[in-house]
């Protein structure tokens, strides 16, 4: 599991660890039932606080896309895919806002953003067809 | 390797171990010369040996105690590691302890040395006791060490080291104990100087007076202070024939001062040193912008600033100081009846304190250029070499001809000033005194700039003058059969001019010109 | 042996002024430091921060106010806090004779509970060169020295002043790495001070930010980054909700104000009632640092200020 971490970012270092780690299981490369590194292994590994890590594994608990099985570690959950999926969504949701505040601040109509949009889909997929 | 791994027992061995190191060097040096300087002087006459050693034990005692106090009050705090010994988990009173105990070691070790070795050596060579005997009789008539108690070669031997170590270690405890938490090795020996000199500048003008209202008891009261006195513990020694009877005033009074001194070491040691750190608190807060004066108008007047602030207060204490010395001397001839004038007494302490202070004042032009971390730092500015090195010559020797012309001048104008210039061609032998005093401190400049070492420079300045004018003497009267004041000019003259060469080149070297 | 005094926090300062000659440093300072937590001091150069760590290790004396570390008083019980306390000074000089391994071992018997195998352990960990004299020590190796002299004795509480200073960004993240497995994994407390925020913040669970010789903000990292924010909104709301948000710092933004703000949950609150159009923007910790120290509060709404 590589994560990285940015130092002196407005996003709060617990922050972009959740987002990391949610991001890996919707993509797969997190698969269900996978061991995580324990506590003290991954504040090791990104030299982090062992605090920060351990809120956010029960953060990540919380939400439903880790477990913690006593006595020997915590793994991936079952419905990981599908709750972390939902959690982005909600993430996704605000960033595409700011998106749009930023948009609407540049003086762009709903149209012209929506167009905007549609290009930048338009391009990861030539994208995609050229890489397959 | 893993036997050199292992912890220290305890912290007391830790302590001494760290001391140890510290002072091994400095006691073998001190033995070395202790021992091979009384063999130089005893010259074609071995029997002179205990004679010779007494001799130097003298200067040793004076000069060992002090400088090695220097080093006891304020080593600590001039490489900047108190810091670091205060955080230790151990009160300052155990590591002053154990600095105090090695420091007087360091200069006692040394006499036992010397001492023995001169013993062990007219054993060796197997001289008649009674010849020896005669030779230290010497050292009675002249007052030297005139106690009575030692019999033969034995007695005297174990009564010089006695007697030399308590002088030397009393000056060690004087001088530590006032100059104690000073931030380096000169400040402490400034102040500590200050203090017994004035100590004995009292004590003298109180004996003086009393010889003068004829009052013995209150000379007797005078003598007992005097044991306590920096040094003082010798005049114990001396005095022991009396036998414990009557001695034991001195013993107990010298005893009570002299702890009552080690006290105040221990317990300031490292204390209050904080306050001698780095400024703290913000500089803009403290200084207010009023207070910031505009810029030096031109490099020469900036770099002239910098030189009378560096050489101007170690000038003016060395004139006070020639002052209180040339008041010393009169007052202590006056008590063995002799009449001095102050103005030729003044003269003669000027000529040797000035001496002196050349020499430091030449070393101290360049003293902080070369050091790697300051020397850095004025190579990085753009400032001409050439003008750096003329200006700081040339104002540091105004300094030092304006302090001490001025002493001079003073002495001449006093009473009994005049009789200075009776002597045959005053003018010529004037021009050669201060020409002497120039080469002295171009000399040391240029020792200095050779060798950066501050007393590596000192012992071969004096050396060079020495050895030269001892050279230059036997050549001259071989050939010439007769000085004449003239020829001394010119060869000084000659030497100067080199001298100053060397130190320019040694300068530009240090700078990184050299091509 | 004393429980009571292992319950008290590591460091407790209550209203401690100190003054050198006429240079008034710390005027009433409060802090407390709860036991097992890594703790950073922040301040600008000057503010005061070694002063306060010379305090709680007794190598000065307080003018006012009383110092508690680890339940002692360092003013009068200076060893017991020095052999229960790690320290590492702010460019610490060390005997430059010395070879590395003759001062690990010139110390150890001070301490009581110097382990002589953690040290020698430290010193292969930390790349220190056993038998280099100090002199000839480099920055960072004379830095990692003076952590394992100060980590030896295995501590409860170590006092680190600006240990990151002289650290190259490796050195300070391997640093970092020592101080989250060695100290934190092991429950001790960590009082460090630094001027690199953003090597503080991944490590430090508290932070606590020194002004003109007084704690300005003390709170958790994670909570301070969400308790202060910035926000966006124009001159005409600004100038009617001024009065009801803690400002710490403001700016004009041409027809808008940007004001930093402490307490950012209840001001958006305030700024929800009021019907007030705002923009929010995510500070991180350099910023909020910046926003204490250098910070101006005092806004007025009448004047006409020229944007920048």
């Amino acid at each position: 599991m590589l994560l990285r971490i940015e130092k002196g970012s407005a996003v709060p270092i617990s922050r972009q660890i959740i987002g990391q780690i949610a991001m890996l299981c919707v993509s797969g490369k997190l698969k269900a039932g996978e061991r995580l590194p324990s506590v003290r292994e991954l504040a090791r590994d990104l030299a982090v606080n062992q605090n920060t890590v351990l809120r956010v594994y029960e953060r990540l608990v919380a939400d439903g896309l880790l477990e913690m099985r006593h006595g020997q570690g915590t793994f991936v959950a079952d419905g990981a895919k599908s709750s972390s999926l939902a959690s982005h969504r909600k993430q996704l949701l605000e960033e595409l806002r700011q998106l749009a505040q930023q948009g609407l601040s540049l003086g762009l109509s709903a149209d012209q953003i929506h167009e905007l949009l549609a290009k930048a889909l338009e391009q990861l997929n030539k994208q995609l067809q050229t890489q397959t | 390797m893993s036997t050199k791994l292992k912890p220290m027992r305890s912290a007391w061995w830790s302590l001494l171990w760290k001391e140890w190191h510290e002072h091994k060097w400095h006691m073998v040096g001190l033995s070395v010369v202790l021992v091979v300087l009384p063999l130089v002087f005893m010259g074609n006459d071995p029997q002179t040996l205990l004679v010779t050693t007494s001799m130097s034990l003298l200067c040793y005692g004076l000069l060992a105690g002090l400088f090695t106090g220097m080093g006891t009050a304020a080593g600590e705090n001039s490489r900047g590691t108190m810091r670091f010994l205060q955080s230790l988990p151990v009160g300052t009173e155990k590591p002053a302890t154990a600095r105090l105990f090695l420091s007087c070691l360091t200069v006692i070790a040394p006499i036992c040395v010397a001492v023995g070795f001169a013993y062990a050596y007219l054993l060796a060579q197997q001289y008649h006791p009674l010849d020896v005997e005669v030779m230290l009789d010497w050292t009675r008539q002249a007052s030297l060490f005139s106690t009575q108690t030692f019999n033969g070669i034995a007695g005297y031997s174990l009564m010089l080291a006695l007697l030399s170590s308590l002088v030397t270690a009393s000056l060690l405890v004087w001088m530590a104990a006032f100059g104690v938490n000073r931030s380096d090795e000169v400040r402490a020996g400034a102040i500590g100087f200050l203090v017994i000199a004035f100590v004995w500048l009292c004590i003298l003008a109180a004996q003086s007076w009393l010889e003068w209202v004829n009052w013995t008891a209150g000379i007797d009261v005078l003598t007992v202070i005097m044991a306590a006195a920096p040094g003082g513990p010798g005049l114990i020694a001396s005095l022991s024939t009396a036998g414990f009877g009557t001695v034991w005033p001195y013993v107990v009074f010298s005893f009570l001062v002299h702890a009552y001194l080690i006290r105040r070491y221990l317990r300031r040691y490292g204390r209050g040193a904080s306050r001698s750190g780095r400024p703290l608190g913000s500089a803009t807060k403290t200084v207010p912008s009023g207070w910031l004066l505009p810029p030096r108008r031109s490099q020469l007047s900036a770099i002239i600033w910098k030189q009378v602030q560096e050489t101007g207060p170690l000038v003016a204490l060395a004139a006070v100081a020639a002052i209180l010395f040339a008041g010393v001397i009169v007052l202590l001839n006056r008590y063995n009846g002799f009449r001095s004038s102050f103005g030729e007494t003044l003269a003669g302490t000027a000529l040797g304190v000035g001496y002196l202070v050349t020499v430091v004042a030449g070393m101290g032009v360049f003293l902080e250029d070369v050091k790697p971390k300051v020397g850095i730092f004025w190579r990085s500015r753009p400032v001409n070499v050439t003008t750096w090195f003329f200006v700081k010559f040339f104002t540091g020797l105004v300094v030092l001809v304006g302090c001490f012309g001025s002493l001079f001048l003073l002495a001449y104008l006093l009473p009994g000033g005049r009789r200075l210039l009776d002597a045959h061609q005053p003018a010529m032998h004037a021009t050669a005194f201060a020409l002497a005093f120039l080469l002295t401190y171009t000399l040391s400049m240029a020792s200095y700039c050779m060798g950066k070492h501050p007393i590596v420079a000192f012992m071969a300045t004096i050396g060079i003058v020495y050895s030269g004018a001892v050279a230059s003497s036997v050549v001259v009267n071989r050939v010439l059969g007769q000085w004449e004041p003239e020829l001394a000019i010119g060869l000084i003259l000659v030497a100067q001019i080199a001298a100053m060469a060397i130190a320019w080149g040694a300068l530009r070297f240090n700078w990184g010109w050299h091509k | 042996m004393n429980t009571s005094s292992n319950s008290a926090p590591a460091i407790d300062i209550q209203g401690v002024h100190k003054a050198f000659r006429r240079n008034q440093v710390l005027r009433g300072m409060n802090l407390q430091v709860e036991r097992g937590k890594t703790f950073a001091f922040l301040g600008r150069n000057g503010a005061g921060k070694t002063t306060t760590i010379q305090l709680l290790l007794g190598l000065l004396n307080r003018d006012e106010g009383a110092i508690r570390v680890l339940g002692h008083d360092p003013e009068q019980q200076p060893l017991e806090v020095r052999s229960n306390v790690g320290y590492l000074a702010e460019d610490q000089t060390m005997y430059g004779w010395m070879k590395c391994s003759d001062i690990l071992r010139f110390l150890a018997p001070f301490y009581p509970t110097w382990d002589h195998d953690l040290a020698l352990t430290y010193a292969k960990e930390f790349e220190v060169p056993l038998q280099t004299k100090i002199k000839h020590l480099s920055k960072g190796q004379n830095v990692r020295l003076g952590l394992v002299l100060a980590l030896a004795h295995r501590p409860e509480l170590v006092i680190l002043d600006d240990p990151a200073l002289g650290l190259d960004p490796i050195m300070r993240k391997q640093f970092n790495r020592d101080l989250i497995t060695h100290l934190q994994g092991e429950g001790r407390t960590i009082f460090y001070s630094s001027h690199l925020l953003y090597e503080v913040e991944p490590v430090a669970d508290e932070v606590a930010i020194l002004k003109d010789g007084q704690i300005v903000r003390q709170a958790e990292t994670e909570q301070l980054r969400a308790d202060v924010k910035q926000i966006v909104l124009n001159r005409q709301s600004a100038a009617l909700i001024y009065e009801q948000l803690s400002v710490l710092d403001h700016r004009p933004d041409g027809d808008d104000v940007a004001f930093t703000v402490e307490g950012a949950e209840a001001a958006l609150e305030t700024l929800q009632r009021e019907g007030a159009e705002h923009r929010v923007v995510d500070l991180n910790l350099d910023e909020i640092f910046e926003a204490y120290v250098t910070g101006d509060s005092s806004f007025s709404p009448l004047t006409q200020e020229v944007p920048v």
